[in-house]
C-alpha cells in the first residue's frame, strides 16, 4: 500500500491548520508524527483517513484519490479521540456491533483480543462505567481487530498502563513485519524513537 | 445491531414508561380528560389550553428526544468507527434514520403500554374505545414523532447538543401555540379532522418527512468529521 499526500492544505474558518504537506507512506513501515499541541497532527491523520476534505491538494491510496475515486482508504483501522459508542452496553457488545458490520471476525476472536488487553470479556459492566484507559483499550481493539492493513492511531498510548504500552509496542513491531502500514502520533519521545522508521515533525501546520 | 440499539435504551424505557404513566394519571384523574384525548394531548393534537395539558405535551416531546439521543450521538458524533466500516457517509445516515424510525415505534409502544396501565388504574372502560380512532391516533402520532425526531437529527448535524435541546423546546412551544389555532390540513399534530381532510393531511405530513430526510442526507454528506 502506498499513500501519497500532495500539496495538502486545510483551512478552517480562515485559519490554516495544514499548509502544503507532501508525504509518502509505504507498507511495512511505522511512521511517527510529532509536534506540539495544536500543531495539526490530528488534522493530518483525519485528512489521510478521508474524514475531512482538503482545501487544496489530494490524498491518494495506491493511485486512487480520496473523495473522488474512493471515500476512505480500504482496510483501515483507526482511533482518533475517544470513539462514541453505545454507553449502556458492555465492551464486548460494542465490539460485536462494530464487527457485525463487516462480519470478517468471530466473537471468539474479539474475546481473544479483550483478554490480550486484560479486559474481562464477560463483564456485564456498561461502557459508561469503564475507566479512561479501559475505553482507550476498546478503541485500540476496534482499530486492530479486523486485521486491517492500514492503522491510523492518534495518541494510542494515552491513558494506558505501562504493561499494555509495552505489549502494544511489540504488537506494532510484529505488524510491521506483516507488511502493515502504521501511522502514529504521540507525545512521548520514547514511543516514537522505539517504534518509528520515519518521523514527520509538524509546527503550526507546516512540515519541518 | 438493531437488537443492540434497542437494548442500549433499556433504562431509558423504564424512566419513560414511568413518566408517561404519571402524565396519563394526571391527565385522566386530575384534569378529567377523556381516554383517547389524553393520548391526543401527548401528541399535541388537542387544544392545549391549560397548564397541565401544556406540560404533558412538552414532557412527551422531551421524552422522545431523550430516547433518540443515544443513537444520534453514536452515529453523528465521533463516529469514525462506524463511518469507515460502512464505507459511505450515505449508508451511515440511512442506518441512523432506520434506527430513529425504530425508536419512534418503541416510543409509541411505550405510550400504548402506559395508557393501558393508567386506564386500568383509573378504571376506564378500555373496550369502549373506538378501535379505528385509536389506530388513527397511533399512526398519526407516530408521524408527528418522526417529524420532530428528524428535526432533532437535522439540528444535531448542523449544531451541537445544547442548541438541539433549545430547538426541541422551541418546537414544543410552537406546538402548544399551533394546537390552539386552526391550521387545518397543514398541521403535523393529530388533531380531530374529517376523514377526507385527514388523508390530505397524511399526504402533506409524508411530504414534510421526505423533505426532512432529504435535508438530513444532504447536510450529512457535506459535513466533515
Ligand atoms: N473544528 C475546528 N475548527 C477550527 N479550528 C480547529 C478545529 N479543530 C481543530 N482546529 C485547529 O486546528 C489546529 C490543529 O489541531 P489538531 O490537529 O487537533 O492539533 P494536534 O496536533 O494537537 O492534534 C489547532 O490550531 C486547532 O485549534
Ligand atoms: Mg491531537
Amino acid at each position: 500500500m502506498h499513500i501519497k499526500v500532495e500539496t495538502l492544505t486545510k483551512t478552517l474558518k480562515d485559519c490554516v491548520v495544514l499548509k502544503d504537506i507532501n508525504l509518502d507512506f509505504y507498507s511495512g513501515k511505522i511512521y511517527g508524527i510529532v509536534g506540539n499541541n495544536g500543531s495539526g497532527k490530528t488534522m493530518l491523520l483525519r485528512s489521510i483517513a478521508g474524514l475531512i476534505r482538503p482545501t487544496e491538494g489530494t490524498v491518494s491510496v495506491d493511485g486512487k484519490v480520496l473523495h473522488k475515486d474512493i471515500s476512505f482508504p480500504p482496510e483501515m483501522g483507526i482511533i482518533i479521540e475517544k470513539p462514541e459508542l453505545l454507553e449502556q452496553l458492555s465492551g464486548l457488545e460494542n465490539l460485536k456491533i462494530l464487527a457485525d458490520i463487516k462480519k470478517s471476525i468471530s466473537q471468539e476472536q474479539i474475546i481473544e483480543f479483550m483478554k490480550m488487553f486484560s479486559l474481562d470479556p464477560y463483564s456485564k459492566k456498561p461502557l459508561k462505567k469503564y475507566s479512561l484507559g479501559m475505553k482507550q483499550k476498546i478503541g485500540i481493539i476496534q482499530a486492530i481487530m479486523e486485521n486491517q492493513k492500514l492503522l491510523i492511531l492518534d495518541e494510542p498510548f494515552n491513558a494506558l498502563d505501562e504493561s499494555t504500552v509495552v505489549m502494544l509496542r511489540n504488537l506494532f513491531l510484529d505488524y510491521k513485519k506483516e507488511d502493515k502500514l502504521i501511522i502514529i502520533t504521540s507525545h512521548h519521545a520514547d514511543d516514537i524513537s522505539i517504534l518509528c522508521d520515519e518521523i514527520v515533525s509538524l509546527q503550526e501546520g507546516i512540515m519541518k | 445491531m438493531t437488537k443492540a440499539i434497542i437494548k442500549n435504551g433499556r433504562f431509558k424505557y423504564g424512566i419513560t414508561l414511568c413518566s408517561l404513566i404519571v402524565t396519563f394519571l394526571m391527565l385522566i384523574k386530575i384534569e378529567g380528560v377523556d381516554a383517547l384525548d389524553a393520548v391526543r394531548v401527548l401528541f399535541g393534537g388537542y387544544p392545549l389550553r391549560r397548564m397541565i395539558l401544556i406540560l404533558a405535551f412538552v414532557m412527551s416531546i422531551a421524552l422522545l428526544q431523550y430516547l433518540n439521543l443515544d443513537s444520534i450521538m453514536c452515529f453523528l458524533r465521533k463516529n469514525t468507527c462506524f463511518l469507515i466500516r460502512y464505507k459511505k457517509r450515505k449508508t451511515l445516515i440511512y442506518k441512523l434514520l432506520k434506527y430513529i424510525f425504530l425508536i419512534n415505534i418503541v416510543f409509541i409502544g411505550l405510550i400504548v403500554i402506559a395508557f393501558g396501565i393508567s386506564a386500568v388504574v383509573c378504571g376506564l372502560d378500555i373496550f369502549g374505545i373506538d378501535v379505528f380512532q385509536a389506530l388513527e391516533l397511533g399512526f398519526r402520532g407516530y408521524i408527528m414523532c418522526i417529524c420532530c425526531s428528524l428535526i432533532q437529527v437535522i439540528s444535531m448535524i448542523k449544531t451541537d447538543e445544547a442548541n438541539t435541546f433549545m430547538t426541541m423546546i422551541a418546537i414544543s412551544v410552537l406546538g402548544v401555540f399551533l394546537s390552539r389555532i386552526k391550521i387545518g390540513i397543514f398541521t403535523i399534530f393529530p388533531s380531530k379532522m374529517i376523514i377526507n381532510e385527514m388523508y390530505i393531511n397524511l399526504l402533506i405530513c409524508s411530504l414534510y418527512i421526505i423533505a426532512e430526510i432529504y435535508f438530513c442526507i444532504m447536510m450529512f454528506q457535506k459535513k466533515e468529521s
